[in-house]
């Protein structure tokens, strides 16, 4: 689920940094950087883990600030394909199930890789799987569930413009649907996936 | 900003549990590991929002999977060196640690092809060991069978968890997450269980 990813990069220090030890100032900035950001291609970044080592660092005519080559490593959120994890469902709708593991939301299960012989209600709002004849299993809203990683989809989310009023309106409800930079698919289909209670 | 290598290390959960105490520890925060010292007024450094987010959600999602407080590194080594002794992948060991499976069903939708590679007592030997280092928890039945019951109740017992949780360390963020509710109270009774060991 978790893994350290070794970059190098170059970090700003503003002056007002100057008078902590040097570590403490690069660690802070990197995470000010980095923390809770998701870079493409790779994954969601928890927080740095570790210098591994910094240049003396330089300075920029017209710039009060210290630039410094750093090398380190980050903790990453990247699950392999085929891995399993426990979530929790957040919501149920007629194209799949959306998994909550409470730092990271784009997690979905696709219908079509939900278990067969299952179908939605509306009444009820769930999933319901077929099991046999006799026994109906549901998948309800805040379930815990194990599930298993199908894929991962990164999409280049480009910045925003600058609001106009006339726009306002509509903006504000697009930006609720946009696709995420970072979405993972998922699979719920072989035995031992679903509730964790079905099986104990 | 430059990868050099995407996937240096894997990292198990337990580890990067430990990671986020450290960061909590740095930065004299409290979202799942029990304070030190009580009067410590909650460290708000509005540059390491992100970080802080990320370390709050991350953490209490790794306490709800059962890798929070409760894991003694003892125990994980020893799990790991019996792992060690049996031909498992490397991913495969990572996600026994991960998942601690409880049945049969479980570890067979994690090893691939468990049934011509292992014999049933191997299986068996291998779920013993777990249970035998990590018990599972006996307190998450309980706390079902109350929400079911006496949902009346159970509000009252979230609000009053969040008057004490405002007490301690002035968070700034909005907790009305249901998930987040039973973090807190799990916490709260990992300080009571702290306190008695300390009388003791």
């Amino acid at each position: 689920m978790f893994q350290l990813t070794l970059i190098s990069d170059l970090i700003r220090i503003p002056p007002h940094l100057f008078n902590l030890p040097r570590e403490l100032s690069i660690k802070q900035e990197l995470n000010v950087k980095h923390a809770n950001k998701i870079i493409p291609k790779l994954g969601l970044v928890i927080s740095i883990f570790d210098l591994i080592e910094y240049d003396t660092g330089l300075f920029r005519p017209g710039d009060g600030a210290m630039y410094v080559t750093v090398k380190c490593r980050l903790l990453v959120f990247k699950p392999f394909v085929g891995e399993i994890i426990q979530g929790w469902i957040e919501k149920c709708t007629a194209d799949g199930i959306k998994v909550n593991i409470g730092f990271f939301n784009d997690i979905f299960i696709p219908k079509a890789l939900l278990f067969e012989n299952s179908h939605f209600s509306i009444d009820e709002n769930a999933w319901i799987w077929k099991m046999d004849e006799d026994t109906t299993l549901y998948l309800d809203v805040n379930e815990k569930i194990n599930f298993r990683i199908e894929e991962e989809i990164f999409t280049n989310v480009k910045p925003k413009g600058p609001i106009s009023v006339i726009e306002n309106t509509t903006n504000s409800e697009n930006e609720k649907e946009q696709t995420p930079p970072y979405a993972i698919i998922a699979s719920c289909q072989t035995d031992g996936m679903g509730c964790c209670s079905w099986w104990e | 900003m430059k990868i050099i290598q995407q996937r240096e290390k894997l990292m198990s959960n337990f580890e990067v549990y430990q990671h986020l105490c450290e960061v909590q520890k740095d930065n004299e925060w409290g979202f799942t590991i029990p304070q030190t010292e009580k009067k410590r007024k909650h460290k708000f450094n509005p540059q390491l929002l992100d970080l802080e987010i990320i370390t709050r959600d991350l953490s209490q999602y790794l306490t709800k999977v059962d890798q929070g407080n409760d894991v003694k590194a003892e125990n994980f080594i020893n799990l790991m060196l019996v792992l060690n002794s049996y031909e498992l992948e490397i991913i495969e060991k990572l996600m026994i640690m991960n998942v601690l499976p409880r049945s049969l069903v479980n570890l067979y939708s994690i090893i691939e092809e468990c049934e011509e590679r292992f014999t049933q007592e191997q299986c068996e030997e291998l779920l013993a060991n777990v249970e035998k280092y990590f018990p599972a928890p006996v307190e998450v039945e309980e706390e079902e069978e109350e929400g079911e019951g006496q949902e009346g109740q159970d509000i009252e017992m979230i609000d009053s968890a969040v008057v004490v949780e405002d007490d301690d360390d002035d968070d700034a963020f909005v907790q009305d997450d249901e998930l987040e509710h039973e973090g807190i109270i799990k916490r709260k009774n990992d300080d009571k269980e702290i306190d008695e060991v300390d009388q003791s």
